[in-house]
């Protein structure tokens, strides 16, 4: 089933047409689904959703790479992203260097969104593909000059709902 | 914000789907931004607003005149 209406996924695509300049990877933290109902945990549920969500963006530009891992099956990689619920996905920009094939240490993901990226989420999703595509940031130049002042780590936490 | 300075990190998080995730930091409402599990931002601002508000919760004066390089 898709997600996106044949109109949405043209304007979709159109958007990826005229702003995606660089390589972007969804990298997605996928649980299988066991066939099993836990209460209380819905992750699973919203998997094998988040996961084709993600191949339909992906299918929309060749800017845009998806690549799901099981993280039961590589939890060292789900550690280094500091990856702890699921579905997760990590927006990475891909430098050039990493189309090489050459293996190149993998940075923990800086973006993240934890569950499927539904509704107005999904409009944050395609703004984070665009802004981690571009060069150059998106914020006005007087954001910029105030985010200078933070020189230690920050972690900012956006609880949001589907709607 | 996480894309133009290195030291920072965003996560969205579906509260829906994490609710004793959320619990933790007391989501009642959304969208809620907390910033290093402590300060915290209720409802959505413009740009340069939330951008300041998110210095403030470090003890960082945004007013403070910024130092170049």
């Amino acid at each position: 089933m898709a997600f996106l209406r044949p109109a949405d996924a043209a304007r979709v695509r159109q958007r990826f047409d005229d702003e995606l300049v660089g390589d972007v990877r969804l990298l997605a933290f996928i649980q299988p689904s066991t066939g099993l109902f836990v209460p209380g945990r819905s992750e699973t549920d919203t998997g094998r959703q988040t996961e084709a969500l993600l191949r339909e963006v992906a299918g929309l530009s060749d800017h845009v790479h998806v690549e799901v891992v099981n993280p039961r099956e590589d939890p060292v990689r789900a550690s280094l992203h500091g990856v702890e619920r699921f579905p997760a996905i990590v927006v990475q920009a891909l430098e050039a260097d990493t189309e090489t094939g050459s293996d190149v240490a993998e940075e923990p993901g800086r973006v993240r969104f934890f569950g499927l990226p539904s509704g107005y989420e999904f409009m944050t999703l395609l703004d984070t593909v665009v802004n981690a595509s571009q060069p150059d940031t998106r914020l006005s130049p007087s954001s910029v000059g105030l985010l200078d002042a933070i020189t230690e780590p920050v972690h900012l936490q956006v609880f949001v709902t589907p709607t | 914000m996480a894309m133009a300075n290195p030291n920072v990190r965003a996560d969205v998080v579906s509260a829906n789907e994490f609710p004793s995730f959320s619990a933790q930091f007391a989501v009642q409402a959304v969208p809620k931004t907390v910033v290093n599990k402590r300060g915290e931002i209720l409802g959505a601002r413009p740009e340069g607003r939330f951008v300041s508000e998110v210095l403030l919760s470090l003890g960082i004066d945004p007013s403070a005149p910024q130092v170049e390089g």
